[in-house]
Formats: C-alpha cells, sequence, structure tokens
C-alpha cells in the first residue's frame, strides 16, 4: 500500500489513540495535568514578568510602522514601568488609550508638569505627519501615567511577526494551539 | 438495561486491554513505557497483587497543587486588575516555582524510576503485606532495558532486590509489536528468583 493511504488509514482508524486507550484513571489525570502544568508553567512566567517589571503587558509587538526607522512591525519590545521612571520629552513609552486594548508606541512630545509630580502629555510617531490628538479618545487631548504600559528596555527585531500573523489569520492560531495541545494530551512522557 | 449494556459495550470497545501492544520501535519512550506496563500486567495479573497508588498519588497531588496556585493567580488578576493585584500575584507565582521544585525532588529522590508499587497479602491473613517494587531505566538511543524487582518483607522488613539487563530486541517482533510470552516469561522468572530466596532464607 502507498504510504499516503497507509498514513490515512492509520490516522482514520485512530491508532494514535491506542496509549490513551490503555491508561488507567490516574494516568488520564496525569495526561491532563500535564497539559495543565505546560499552560500554568507559561502564565506564571507572564504573571511573573509582570510582577518583577511593574508592567501589565512586559512584552509587547509593534504593530505599525508609525516608529519606522527606530522600531519596525514585528519587532518584540521588553518594557518595564517602575515608578521612579520619570517621563520626559523625547523619550519613547507604550501607552494604552482608555477603552482600547492595543498598546501603541510612539515618542513623547510635550509635558505639562504639576509639582506634586502629575504629568500630561502629548504623543505623536516618528513616522506619523501629525501628533497622536486623532487618536485618543473623543475629548481627551493629553495622555497620563495611568494610561502608561511601559517603557522600552530592550527589544529583538522580526520575531513578533508570528504574534501578528496569529492574529490576521485567528483559524491558524486556533489550529496550532489544538494540534499542541492534542499532542500534549495524548503523547506519554 | 440494555442501555446500561449498550453504554458498558461501548466502554469495552474503547478500552483495547487485550489488543497486542503495537508501538513504534524507535521512539524510546513508548519502548519503556510498553514494557514497563507489560510488567505491571504480569505482576498484577499472573501474581495477583494489588497496587498501591501512594507515591504516584504523591505526584500527582504535588501537580494539582502547583496548577491551583496557578488557577487562583489567574482568577485574582482577572477581578482585581493589576497592579492591585501585585502582591497576590507575587505569592502565587513564587509558589509556584517553590512547587516545581519540590516536584522535581520528589521525582528523583522518592519515586527514583519505580514505577511500580505492590502489595502481595499473606493468604493466611495473619503476617502483615509483602512489598513489591518494579522499577527501571532504559537509556536514551539505548537497547539496553533494565528491569529491577525489588521485595520487601513485612515482617522482617529486609529488602533484597533482582535486577535483569536485556536487549529490547529480545521482546518486540519487526514491526513494534511486544511479544508478551518472552517477556513474561523473563519477568516471572526474575520474580521467582526473588521469592524463592525468601523461602530458602
Amino acid at each position: 500500500m502507498s504510504f499516503q493511504k497507509t498514513l490515512t488509514r492509520r490516522m482514520l482508524s485512530l491508532d494514535f489513540l491506542d496509549d490513551v486507550r490503555r491508561m488507567n484513571k490516574r494516568q488520564l489525570y496525569y495526561q491532563v495535568l500535564n497539559f495543565g502544568m505546560i499552560v500554568s508553567s507559561a502564565l506564571m512566567i507572564w504573571k511573573g514578568l509582570m510582577v518583577v517589571t511593574g508592567s501589565e503587558s512586559p512584552i509587547v509587538v509593534v504593530l505599525s510602522g508609525s516608529m519606522e526607522p527606530a522600531f519596525h512591525r514585528g519587532d518584540l519590545l521588553f518594557l518595564t514601568n517602575r515608578v521612579e521612571d520619570p517621563i520626559r520629552v523625547g523619550e519613547i513609552v507604550v501607552f494604552r488609550i482608555e477603552g482600547r486594548e492595543i498598546p501603541i508606541v510612539h515618542r513623547v512630545l510635550k509635558i505639562h508638569e504639576k509639582e506634586n509630580g502629575d504629568i500630561k502629555f502629548l504623543t505623536k510617531g516618528d513616522n506619523n505627519a501629525v501628533d497622536d490628538r486623532g487618536l485618543y479618545k473623543q475629548g481627551q487631548h493629553w495622555l497620563e501615567k495611568k494610561d502608561v504600559v511601559g517603557r522600552a528596555r530592550g527589544f529583538v527585531p522580526y520575531i513578533g511577526i508570528v504574534t501578528i500573523l496569529m492574529n490576521d489569520y485567528p483559524k491558524f492560531k486556533y489550529a496550532v494551539l489544538f494540534l499542541l495541545g492534542l499532542f500534549v494530551l495524548v503523547h506519554r512522557e | 438495561m440494555a442501555a446500561r449494556n449498550g453504554k458498558n459495550g461501548l466502554l469495552e470497545k474503547w478500552r483495547i486491554d487485550e489488543k497486542p501492544v503495537k508501538i513504534d520501535k524507535w521512539d524510546g519512550a513508548a519502548v519503556k513505557n510498553s514494557l514497563d506496563d507489560a510488567a505491571k500486567k504480569v505482576l498484577l495479573e499472573k501474581y495477583g497483587y494489588a497496587e498501591n497508588f501512594n507515591l504516584v498519588d504523591g505526584r500527582l497531588l504535588i501537580c494539582t497543587i502547583s496548577c491551583l496556585f496557578a488557577i487562583v493567580a489567574l482568577i485574582w488578576d482577572f477581578l482585581h486588575p493589576f497592579p492591585e493585584s501585585k502582591p497576590v500575584l507575587a505569592i502565587c507565582v513564587i509558589s509556584y516555582f517553590i512547587m516545581m521544585g519540590i516536584l522535581t525532588l520528589y521525582t528523583s529522590y522518592q519515586e527514583k524510576n519505580i514505577f511500580l508499587v505492590s502489595v502481595q497479602k499473606d493468604p493466611a491473613g495473619m503476617d502483615p503485606d509483602h512489598t513489591w517494587q518494579l522499577s527501571s531505566s532504559l537509556k536514551r538511543f539505548d537497547d539496553q532495558y533494565t528491569l529491577r524487582v525489588s521485595f520487601t518483607d513485612g515482617k522482617s522488613k529486609h529488602s533484597r532486590e533482582q535486577e535483569i539487563t536485556k536487549s529490547v530486541g529480545a521482546f518486540f517482533d519487526e514491526n513494534g509489536t511486544l511479544v508478551m510470552d518472552q517477556f513474561e516469561k523473563c519477568v516471572s522468572k526474575l520474580h521467582d528468583t526473588l521469592a524463592t530466596e525468601k523461602k530458602t532464607k
């Protein structure tokens, strides 16, 4: 029989599930736990980064070309959000506009600072023709400290393209996640 | 009644305890797992020992607690958005990694490759039960499988062990099907040697 036919026949007869069928309750529970532990490890590393850096999103992907040539679409940025870091004109910050999920990476243009340290600032992308007022919420003209997600401390170029692809083609994302999950659940250590 | 039989029938079709074990002969982990399972079968079915799950349960418990920490962190962060959740998150993350450390220690020092702890009940019902333990090792990309049987006398608490190392090629045919007869003979011989030692001492 040709390789193709054999492969199809084996997959349809679900031979790869044989290991699972031979498992007792404890072993099945352990397979599920294994899957849970992998997910938990990833989750704990992410939350751990959140605590250590002080930022709610310690790793972000640059989604647009508005900061070229400094950052390109698909770059991965590592952020920290320490209270002690003052925001000064000319520095790059990552912020979120109230009500929107997507973080934006732009440069600070103007700052108004009160004596007690409260600030209101305006941003603009290096590659954009106008400042970001058009992006802010209706009636909002300045950003505040609470909108800041963090400041870029390091970056890795291009790797974030995978995230952009996953977001643009959600079916691809679900397919990859489903296959990975299935593999972990079925495969014995 | 008919429905119940129907459900049992479906479960029977799903479980394949009687189907001969066939695995990918080049996958080391699958080979070791199937040999371990077969050895378990011999001890539990042929000699009728009862499996003691304490060791495995310990590991399951540690893993479950770790996952619980992760779930608590997830839910807390969802209900009280960052940064208010920082202290709780920090506690959960640190606890999680401590549990991981405990798990590694447990697997290395408590479990030590043991995949079966079984109990041989005294037929007269008078003496405490004897413990039979099975452990094995198969190095990566190696074909030498070592099976270790250890017997602990219930009364005297003395323990003896015997081991045998053979190539996995002795138990699997060309297609990767486990030849149960050969393997059963090997395991039984190992078991009986230990059992007779006990009697002569």
